[in-house]
């Protein structure tokens, strides 16, 4: 390899080297997909994410919901709070509504904002004890992450 | 901002798993349309944490309540990995207990460094008659930011012995007696409120107790255990990966002997990454998709790992991630680490279609290393990438059928031939990437998640 390639290539390999640079400070667009069911008298948690490695911006759920119309269901977020990382709390801003006898499938769309570097957040769908015993849910969790 | 499958270049993500979304430790769900979530068995969230730190204060300790299944018992082995902050040698300020289980003043087992000559004290209380047997290191001398990994234990055949960094450096044959019945179990100090305690951090503890013939460890077990990975789960009565990054509760590993309480100066030790990981202890932990997997095709795997092995002659293979159709090896993609009896190597295999094509490269990693893994199909050859190098291909793969393959990341079929290391990433990617993709990859990981490589 001529003297002259072989540094043409260095400089390429430290202009790549600078464009990772600058790509690794840009927050990465991420998702989650989940496709399951809720549980008659019972919570499920549709959605986890986990803030250690840096906060998570500009967080929304939005999940399809089928129909049922006996059942009540109660969505909200759960987030950990700084002087107790595990323990989960309800921080729903503003409340969320109950989905009441939703008679036909319907789609459900929330935000949440920015969870902090170190919290964790949980998205639960609690079903009350009527309607059938599970009905189907599918989501996306959309999130803004530096790393 | 930019979209995931947008860097550092535009990446079509067949598979996507990232542990930072597992869902009450029994599901890690995909990052991808139509991606495959993962069942966790076992496997469950930690951290790129390396340890739990103690300041040697008497609220730096971490307690495993005592119970019927270490009290009384005929035999006893415990193993630690831990590095002191400061050099330790005769003439030290004061001893620096790492373990003791404690009934009384005269009844005990105990493991500390004693100031007076530096060295390592395995020892044990028996009532009336005083101490029962005191073993000690040849080490007599510790190097702050060290890491050294004891290996210490009893048996009523009678025997008990003491290992340093898998060398034995003391054994003897005192009268056996049990174990304490009763007393909890400290780790890093001598007792809950005691201000003897290590000054530096602990980040694995193994413990066995039981019967001698269901607990003792091999020689083999031994040596396995300084490469970072522990014995079968029937001698495994306790194991903390001191992973957890937040909390105060050191999750037991083991057969279910009992989680460890973290005292309030207790502090979670990260180096320069800090993420979530799928972390695995090594004895049972698995994970699966459902057989909906695709390894057809040109493609590319990616897992990005902390090692908390070696893998250096242990005796198992270990499976990084593994995909294939049900009930036919014919069709299977795999990273594993294979033992002496098959190489003492790291494999890169494409079994398709009777078309076997297996890259071997010997890796050894130290423990707590971060090392990035990239796997590419083109056509009908293979290659393999360490943090963006090229280190082997290998040619003859066959064509393999689309769909109804089951990923595992973590194990291998049948949830057998379980890894130990922390993974932080893991996905299948559409298409061979060229040298320079893998290279532009693995900096932009090593980049994102702070993993210090040099790439």
């Amino acid at each position: 390899m001529s003297v002259n390639v072989a540094a043409r290539l260095w400089e390429l390999d430290r202009e790549l080297e600078a464009v990772d640079d600058i790509v690794s400070g840009s927050l990465l667009l991420k998702q989650a997909l989940v496709t399951t069911t809720t549980v008659k008298n019972s919570s499920i948690t549709l959605f986890a994410l986990d803030a250690l490695g840096g906060a998570k911006k500009d967080i929304r759920v939005e999940f399809w919901l089928d129909a049922d119309a006996l059942a009540t269901f109660t969505p909200n977020f759960y987030v950990t709070r700084e002087g107790d990382p595990v323990t989960f709390v309800v921080r729903s801003i503003p409340a969320i509504a109950t989905i009441a006898t939703p008679a036909a499938a319907g789609r459900y769309y929330y935000e949440f904002g920015d969870l902090p570097e170190g919290a964790q957040l949980e998205f639960r769908v609690a079903q009350d004890n009527l309607g059938a015993a599970t009905v189907a849910i599918d989501g996306v969790l959309t999130y803004l992450s530096r790393v | 901002m930019l979209d995931l499958k947008s860097a550092p270049f535009p990446i079509t993500w067949r598979e996507l798993w990232l542990p930072e979304l597992i869902n009450n430790n029994a599901s890690l769900p995909s990052a991808i349309s139509g991606g495959l979530p993962l069942t966790l068995s076992g496997a469950r969230k930690g951290s790129t944490a390396d340890g739990v730190h103690f300041s040697g204060e008497a609220t730096s300790n971490i307690v495993v309540a005592a119970n019927a299944i270490q009290n009384a018992k005929a035999a006893f082995h415990i193993t630690l990995r831990f590095k002191l902050d400061q050099a330790f040698a005769a003439g030290a300020a004061a001893d620096f207990y790492l373990f003791q289980k404690l009934l009384a003043a005269d009844d005990y087992l105990r493991v500390y460094l004693k100031a007076a000559d530096g060295k390592l004290y395995w020892e044990q209380g028996n009532l009336a008659a005083g101490i029962q047997f005191t073993l000690t290191s040849t080490t007599a001398s510790w190097t702050a930011g060290s890491w050294y990994i004891i290996t210490v234990s009893l048996t009523d055949t009678p025997t008990q012995r003491l290992l340093v960094d898998g060398a034995v450096e003391d054994t003897d044959i005192q009268a056996a007696v049990a174990t304490p019945n009763g007393g909890d179990m400290v780790i890093g100090s001598s007792s809950d409120g005691g201000v003897d305690g290590v000054v530096g951090t602990i980040s694995w503890v193994v413990i066995g107790v039981g019967a001698t013939a269901a607990v003792a460890l091999t020689t083999a077990e031994e040596t396995e255990l300084y490469a970072g990975v522990a014995p079968p789960t029937a001698k495994v009565q306790y194991m903390y990966l001191m992973n957890e990054g937040r909390g105060v509760t050191a999750t037991d590993r083991g057969s279910s002997g009992g989680d460890g309480t973290l005292d309030s100066a207790c502090t979670w030790e990260f180096g320069l990454a800090k993420v979530p990981v799928l972390s695995f202890d090594g004895i049972n932990d698995t994970t699966a998709s459902a057989a909906s997997a695709d390894l057809s095709g040109d493609l590319t795997f990616v897992v990005v790992i902390k090692a908390r092995s070696t893998y250096n002659a242990l005796s198992a293979r270990h499976f990084l991630l593994n995909l294939w159709r049900a009930n036919n090896q014919v069709n299977q993609v795999l990273l594993e680490y294979r033992p002496p009896a098959g190489g003492d190597y790291w494999v890169w295999g494409a079994n398709r279609n009777s078309g076997t094509s297996e890259i071997n490269f010997v890796y050894t990693p130290a423990i707590g290393d971060y090392f990035i893994f990239v796997g590419v199909i083109s056509g009908t050859t293979a290659a393999l990438y360490l943090n963006g190098s090229l280190v082997g291909t290998s040619v003859s793969v066959g064509p393999a059928p689309a769909g109804g393959a089951i990923a595992n990341v973590g194990n291998e079929q049948a949830n057998t031939l379980q890894d130990v290391s922390s993974n932080l990433m893991a996905g299948v990617i559409e298409g061979a990437w060229t040298e320079a993709q893998v290279k532009a990859f693995s900096r932009w990981v090593n980049k994102k998640m702070n993993l210090g490589l040099t790439i």
